[in-house]
């Protein structure tokens, strides 16, 4: 089985996938069975007692075979994160965690240094550290030393659309990476997931792309069969990129020749 | 006759108790002196159980509260079963087997946290 492991867990699926942005809770859990994901991200939020609905932990619970994922969003220090961390492990039994900081709402850019920091901390503590970062391989690398489980790097801005903006940085990140590399955030279609696959990204991470499409359990379908496809495809190994045409039928010359 | 006391700090459940009687007794009785001497006796037990009441801060707001109330009677309290609730007082994580037995006390501050949407 080409299974995606991450610390001592494995999963059949790559499509990595989050709760966000969806209209109901209903149409998230339609949309998580027909994905196949196996690995889910969540939030931690306080309780309100006026929107009950708002607590996924036992409907995501109640589907077979899922492991939650959850983030620290909101955070904006290392010492936050590393406190929802803390919090989040208590609720859900899952040593994974996304480390997510990110000080500023308006781009929501992930903070390298606070990242690190909570990656480093979080990592000596047993976590399955998954940190979402910059499409940096300085910083990959030195994340993958401290002892994280994969990297994130981001494919653009959160919730932007604008797809794999940074291939060529990922690119290298793929290459010098010793651990899974997860292309998260940006993701619009499909497509661009097949594209991150085929680049040799262990998995990407999707939310609003399937939460806020026009029918979200179809558009998780899509993205399922486009990530298997993509992972199929850099398996398979792409041809090599020419700067001129190479014919594919022979050229030979008893079209032209005098008879 | 409208109840004395409007609420104020006491949960609904003693503040409900509290108006059913004055409303029988209201209805029931017709002297003003007793309905006078009924309210000071009211409002000396008022006085009581509010001083045996606390106040705790929940997700960042005001909770009054019984005095010697367990993290497991606020979590009854406001309906949880606790099962998908994470609650943290003071900064400290409280465990599932440890709520039954950690006290409230006045000022405390109480997170309870749920998993919601989130990428």
């Amino acid at each position: 089985m080409d299974a995606l492991q991450l610390g001592s867990y494995t999963f059949s699926s790559r499509l990595i996938l989050g709760t966000g942005k969806f209209s109901n809770a209903t149409v998230m859990l339609e949309a998580v069975r027909a994905s196949g994901a196996q690995l889910i991200t969540v939030a931690l939020r306080r309780f309100n007692r006026e929107q009950a609905e708002d607590d996924l932990f036992g409907p995501l619970s109640a589907i077979e075979g899922l492991t939650l994922m959850p983030n620290t969003s909101g955070a904006s220090t290392a010492a936050e994160a590393i406190r929802a961390a803390h919090i989040a492990r208590e609720l859900s039994g899952s040593p994974f965690i996304k480390v997510e900081i990110h000080p500023n709402p308006q781009h929501l850019m992930p903070d390298p240094i606070e990242t690190f920091e909570a990656a480093r901390v979080l990592a000596s503590e047993g976590f399955l550290v998954m940190p979402y970062i910059t499409a940096d391989p300085v910083l990959a690398k030195r994340l993958e030393d401290v002892g994280c489980a994969s990297v994130m790097p981001l494919g653009s801005a959160i919730g932007s659309g604008q797809g794999v903006a940074n291939a060529a940085m990922i690119e290298i990140i793929i290459r010098e990476s010793g651990i899974p590399v997860i292309v998260d955030a940006g993701l619009r279609s499909p497509s661009e997931a097949a594209h991150a696959m085929e680049m040799g990204c262990s998995a990407v991470l999707v939310n609003s792309a399937v939460a806020v499409a026009g029918n979200p359990p179809e558009m998780a379908e899509a993205f399922a069969e486009a990530v298997a496809a993509g992972r199929k495809a850099f398996r398979a190994g792409l041809m090599q990129k020419s700067g001129s045409a190479i014919a594919t039928s022979p050229l030979t010359a008893f079209l032209g020749a005098k008879g | 006759m409208a109840c004395p006391y409007n609420g104020g700090i006491l949960p609904d459940m003693i503040h409900g108790m509290i108006a059913g009687w004055w409303g029988w007794w209201g209805r029931t009785t017709a002297s003003p002196h007793m309905i006078h001497g009924m309210a000071q006796f009211d409002d000396k037990r008022n006085n009581e159980e509010m001083a045996q009441m606390i106040t705790i801060e929940l997700n960042g707001q005001q909770q009054p509260l019984p005095a010697g109330s367990a993290v497991n009677d606020l979590l009854s309290i406001i309906g949880s079963d606790g099962k998908s609730v994470a609650v943290v007082v003071n900064q400290q994580i409280i465990r599932p087997e440890n709520r039954s037995t950690r006290l409230l006390q006045e000022g405390d501050q109480v997170e309870l946290l749920i998993f919601a949407g989130g990428g």
